[in-house]
């Protein structure tokens, strides 16, 4: 309706252009809904601004427009108001038009092509890995999603990137508690750090999956471990201080090697537990790992019934070729912010 | 940018990140962070036009957290002490549908009140059971129908629309017909919210025509036009809650 009252202000300019009472001014016509439907369904702000480069009243305008505007059936009053809105009551048949619409398109009704095809990335849920993801997350996860659908909706082409880092002291942090979980597991007893991921649901599994996994490769004795470290918080020390000295401990016993091994555990159990979670909405990126074959590698079974979205990998949606994959990056404050 | 050791800092590796975006050939990027970045925003812009891109065509919505509330207390939520709500378990508790629209019935930068009790009533001040009821309620219609022996003839219904010229009707109408207006000014300002909000108007008008009129009546021509009206209207329903994720029960 919007658009049909757009092209009857247009004609309407036009017709005055043509007999020289109005030219020159192409003015951007905004189309509104009234807020009270007693002064008609629709305004125009055109005369407004077409008053200041013709140098004329608005009202005047206004009724030159009005004068010129062709007949159509889909509009039973024009009026103009206040300083010179010209406004649109629609005929009761337009107004009942819509059902027959909404009925024939089905699905469809209310897209719109106005995005006309530009690609949009949208990029969300840029979260530290570190534990499954937190209803802290949540909110920015789903606003993304849906924002990403509207675009859609309105004929943007949208690529929906779900960016993960891998690095950072969260991280070794993590790979740290599950080291230590994986030696309680082995039957050493210790005093987990109190700045480590104590949650037991998590780490204790991807602890126990490491031990299955790889046995006593990993194992030392919590002695050695613990050897000369920094006090942690409760015996009077710093837990940062003393969460970072288990992590440079777990690098030095464990080597390059093996503690990348850890490492990676967590990444990708926590990977996996995310991509169930948002499996439908988004498509995540990460250095290392080309998405679509790790899509295909995740264990996941049926998709949830309700988020929706379709999964596309990155690599498909992408505008031209395949991306090359993502530098690392860090927001930790997403992840600060949720603790507190 | 770089530290005196030669390590990058995270924000040099985000202003590459935001280069190879554009390189990539996206027309426009839209970063959707926690209100805790907004600090963050002008030096990605200032960094992205230092680098000759325009700095425009980086949107970023920046989104406040959301505080579960449950009993009317607050929810703790951390990480690293132990006890912590995931996704998970939140979808678990109130469903998928709550979760999703709760997130996004407010502007992203308002603060948000998770109440955990009012996701999971069934009551009218339960948006998401409000709207998905509708849509139930008019799917109820037509299983009555069927029970009653009528039968629904949609042409007959579309030929007879002009007999439906009570307030609720026209309301119906006029909302049905904000509906493409009202995405499309969703989607432009990146604003879920409106959808949310269109579809709670959208459920009341319908409830409250549903609570003062009969709409299997004996007349046939007004039988089906005010079939036509509703299920046009169950479209609309649908089509909403599909774009914010939420699910369009047949029954509740």
């Amino acid at each position: 309706m919007k658009r049909h009252l757009t092209e009857l202000i247009q004609a309407a300019l036009a017709s005055l252009a043509q007999t020289g009472e109005m030219t020159g001014a192409q003015p951007d016509i905004i189309i509104e809904r009234t807020r009270d439907t007693r002064f008609g369904d629709f305004a125009c702000n055109a005369a407004m601004l077409l008053a200041k480069p013709l140098g004329r009243k608005p009202r005047d305008i206004a009724e030159l427009i009005v004068a010129r505007l062709p007949a159509s059936e889909r509009v039973t009053k024009v009026e103009i108001a206040g300083p010179g809105f010209i406004n649109f009551t629609m005929s009761p048949a337009a107004v009942r038009a819509v059902v027959p619409e909404v009925l024939e398109a089905g699905e469809a009704f209310g897209k719109s092509t106005v995005g006309n095809g530009q690609h949009v990335q949208v990029e969300f849920v840029s979260a530290n890995p570190t534990g499954p993801l937190h209803v802290g997350h949540g909110r920015g996860a789903a606003y993304g999603a849906t924002v990403a659908d509207l675009l859609a909706a309105a004929g943007f082409r949208v690529h929906r990137e779900y960016y993960i880092n891998d690095a950072g002291r969260q991280m070794d942090i993590l790979a740290a508690s599950i080291w230590l979980r994986y030696l309680e597991l082995g039957g050493e007893e210790l005093q987990f750090p109190s700045n480590g991921y104590k949650s037991d649901d998590y780490v204790w599994d991807i602890a126990a999956a490491l031990r299955n996994e790889h046995g006593h490769a990993f194992h030392h004795a919590a002695a050695v471990v613990f050897q000369d470290l920094p006090p942690d918080e409760p015996q009077g020390g710093d837990k940062e201080e003393h969460i970072d000295a288990i992590v440079a401990r777990a690098r030095e016993l464990l080597g390059p090697e093996k503690y990348r091994t850890v490492f990676d555990k967590g990444l990708s159990v926590i990977l996996e537990t995310s991509a169930r979670t948002w499996r439908n909405s988004v498509s995540p990126t990460r250095s290392g790992i080309p998405s679509a074959s790790w899509w295909k590698a995740a264990p996941w079974t049926a998709p949830s019934r309700v988020w929706k979205t379709p999964v596309t990998s990155t690599r498909r949606k992408a505008p031209s070729g395949s991306p090359p994959p993502v530098s690392v990056t860090r927001r930790t404050a997403w992840w600060c912010a949720t603790m507190a | 940018m770089v530290r005196d050791n030669g390590v990058k800092t995270y924000f040099a590796s985000d202003i590459a990140y935001h280069m190879e975006k554009f390189e990539r050939g996206f027309d426009r990027v839209i970063d959707v962070w926690g209100a805790d970045h907004h600090g963050y925003v002008p030096r990605v812009k200032a960094a992205l036009q230092a680098m000759g891109q325009d700095p425009d065509l980086l949107d970023v919505l920046l989104v406040q957290f959301a505080i579960l509330y449950r009993g009317g207390e607050r929810v703790q939520m951390s990480t690293r002490s132990g006890s912590f709500v995931t996704l998970r378990e939140l979808r678990r508790e109130v469903g998928n549908d709550a979760a999703r629209f709760f997130y996004v019935m407010r502007k992203c930068e308002q603060h948000m009140d998770f109440d955990l009790d009012l996701a999971k009533s069934q009551s009218n001040d339960n948006p998401v059971y409000y709207i998905q009821y509708a849509h139930a309620r008019i799917c109820s219609v037509m299983r009555q129908m069927t029970e009653k022996g009528y039968s629904y003839d949609q042409s007959a219904g579309l030929a007879h629309l002009h007999l439906l010229t009570e307030d609720h009707e026209q309301a119906l109408f006029n909302r049905l017909g904000r509906y493409p207006e009202v995405l499309e000014a969703a989607a432009l300002a990146h604003e879920p919210h409106q959808i949310a909000h269109y579809l709670r108007e959208l459920a009341n008008d319908f409830h409250t025509y549903y609570n003062a009129h009969q709409f299997l009546v004996d007349a046939a021509g007004l039988r089906d036009a005010r079939l036509s009206l509703i299920l046009a209207t169950r479209q609309v329903l649908a089509n909403g809650l599909g774009l914010l994720g939420v699910s369009a029960p047949e029954s509740m």
